[in-house]
């Protein structure tokens, strides 16, 4: 958020190990407690995928893929449980929902030029084959596309500051 | 480089935390049942896999019990003497009588069976605690009255078998004698009106059918009360799955032959009484445990799953629960309605800017904790405390740059 505005130059978008950054919400309840991925959020073998640990899928907000995208993430995936699994009974289908609708707003505003830059993955606690196939998968394809021009940030993005959490009570006491 | 406010919402501090003791035994079983679902969902697609309805399927089939269940009263007549012949020939003569007689036979043993899948499934995947003690404490009502229900469901036929069930009845109630003195001899003499089945009884026995079954009315009302939109009905594919399934046990077996209570158990009879384990086993456990055994058991049973949410108690309640900003809050009611757990309660002539007319209010103790309305917030106005949407933003940009 602290970063300078600036036209990025042209390697921002390619991780340490030579792929497209891609970065990914993890919800805790499908694959979120598994060794598969690491203390730091990096998917084990796949150095390029950033994870970020939520409470739940539906706890994504649409903004967040788009300043992903804007900070020069070439793809973006949201990881839930099952349809019709989800710990919190509607999470996954609510964030179906959104994104589908988020995907066709981005694609209209010409801010990725591909649908398929947002991927949504439904597994369970214990599907990690089907989790790094998915993800091998959506590595590739995004490896396929071109590299997403990248965008002029613009000095408001991000700007608005969300609140501050007015320290409630019952946070400062369960969390120690 | 993550940011340190987000740090504090570490694994170790997540609900999920399950790696000692207990709870590790409930997370190994939690993978277990995960990799059935994962198994079935490579047959069927994972929006109909008939797992995860089913609380819905039990619906169901409780559904398709009240029709066939009044359909059988049309022709029963609740006499002593009568019972017996009238169930024969609502059975044997009327059109589909047979056929009806099984559906309600099987739908209230498929009812059982799922009614207790449901409850394991909630168990094993560790949704039974916390917010969700309502909903668990009215389960277990609710399958306690399947029981009652089931069992006298059997007495009504009135015959050997129900004479049976009677006598372990009378004899376990009688039990209760040693306890306080005379009450299971007052319950006993209640229960048949008398001292000795009579006219009496299959109209008391019937009530015991039916009354408790309109309870079950009122605590499905109870055990759907803090959903926002509850999975009543499952998918169309897995409706007709269940029916399906009933009808053709109701087809393939046809409801067994009895012999009236009248006639005495010879030698030959009571080997080959048929008992349904789903809700006579308790009768079946009567010779081994006698009456007070049995009893005692039941209540030990009842007893721990009434006071299971609190056994293994949710640690992390309260810690992470939405809060909102009233500054920001526009009274759009997006994350009212987006609750799936109908914690957000939209309150007129709250809100600091009186050009907006409400204000979205959190129930504490509804609030799962899950973020859902964080997400469908677009004005910034509701967040969570251990993952505020700045420390996630900036954990995005961080870990892109």
């Amino acid at each position: 958020m602290t970063q300078a505005t600036e036209i990025s130059t042209e390697n921002k978008h390619i991780a340490q190990n030579g792929k497209p950054k891609i970065i990914g919400f993890v919800c805790e309840w499908s694959l979120g407690r598994n060794d598969i991925i690491h203390e730091d959020g990096t998917v084990k073998g796949y150095e390029h995928i950033k994870t970020i640990k939520i409470p739940c899928s539906g706890f994504v907000k649409t903004e967040w893929v788009t300043v992903a995208f804007e900070n020069n993430a070439q793809g973006v995936f949201v990881l839930g449980c099952p349809l019709g699994d989800c710990h919190f009974n509607e999470g996954n289908f609510i964030i179906n929902e959104r994104l589908s609708q988020h995907v066709t707003r981005l694609t209209n505003r010409k801010t990725i030029d591909d649908a398929g830059r947002v991927a949504e993955l439904y597994l369970g606690v214990t599907a990690n084959s089907e989790f790094t196939q998915s993800l091998e998968d959506f590595s590739r394809y995004i490896e396929s596309l071109p590299p997403l021009a990248a965008p002029v940030k613009k000095a408001k993005g991000a700007a608005k500051p969300a609140p501050k959490p007015a320290a409630p009570a019952s946070a400062a006491g369960g969390d120690a | 480089m993550a940011s340190p406010s987000l740090d504090r919402y570490d694994p170790d501090q997540a609900p999920t935390s399950r790696d000692k003791g207990f709870d590790k035994v409930l997370d190994g079983i939690h993978r277990g049942v995960v990799a059935i679902d994962r198994g079935i969902n490579r047959v069927i697609p994972e929006e109909f896999n008939p797992f995860y309805y089913l609380g819905g399927m039990t619906n169901v089939l409780w559904i398709l019990l009240v029709p066939t269940g009044i359909f059988l009263w049309f022709y029963y007549k609740p006499t002593t003497a009568d019972a017996f012949s009238s169930v024969n020939y609502l059975t044997a003569v009327v059109p589909f009588g047979g056929i009806i007689r099984g559906l309600h036979r099987y739908a209230g043993d498929g009812m059982i069976l799922l009614a207790i899948l449901h409850m394991l499934r909630n168990f094993f995947t560790d949704r039974y605690r916390g917010f969700r003690d309502v909903p668990w404490v009215s389960g277990v009502v609710l399958l306690l009255l399947t029981g009652i229900v089931g069992m006298t469901g059997y007495l009504l036929v009135w015959d050997q078998r129900a004479l049976i069930v009677t006598t372990a009845i009378i004899q376990a109630l009688q039990s209760l004698d040693g306890i306080v003195g005379g009450l299971g001899s007052f319950l006993a003499k209640a229960l048949l009106a008398g001292n000795e089945p009579n006219n009496l009884t299959l109209a008391r026995m019937f009530f015991l059918h039916v009354g408790p079954a309109v309870l079950i009315f009122f605590f499905l009302w109870v055990h759907y009360l803090r959903l926002h939109r509850p999975k009543i009905w499952p998918p169309m594919f897995v409706t007709l799955l269940t029916i399906g399934a009933v009808v053709l046990a109701a087809g393939i077996l046809p409801v067994e032959k009895t012999l009236a209570a009248g006639v005495p158990l010879s030698a030959a009879g009571s080997e080959n009484i048929v008992y349904d384990i789903f809700y006579l086993l308790p009768v079946l456990a009567l010779p081994s445990l006698g009456g007070a055994g049995v009893l005692a058991l039941l209540v030990l049973i009842f007893g721990i799953l009434f006071i299971v949410p609190w056994l293994p108690r949710k640690k992390h309640r309260y810690v992470n629960v939405a809060f909102v900003t009233p500054e920001n809050c526009t009274g759009c009611q997006l994350c009212a309605i987006d609750c799936p757990f109908d914690a957000i309660v939209m309150v007129e002539g709250a809100n600091p800017n009186p050009r907006n007319k409400e204000l979205a209010v959190v129930n504490d103790d509804k609030c799962a904790e899950c973020g859902i309305c964080v997400g469908a917030c677009p004005f910034h106005a509701i967040n969570l405390p251990l993952a505020n949407e700045d420390m996630i933003k900036d954990k995005v940009v961080a870990l892109l740059s």
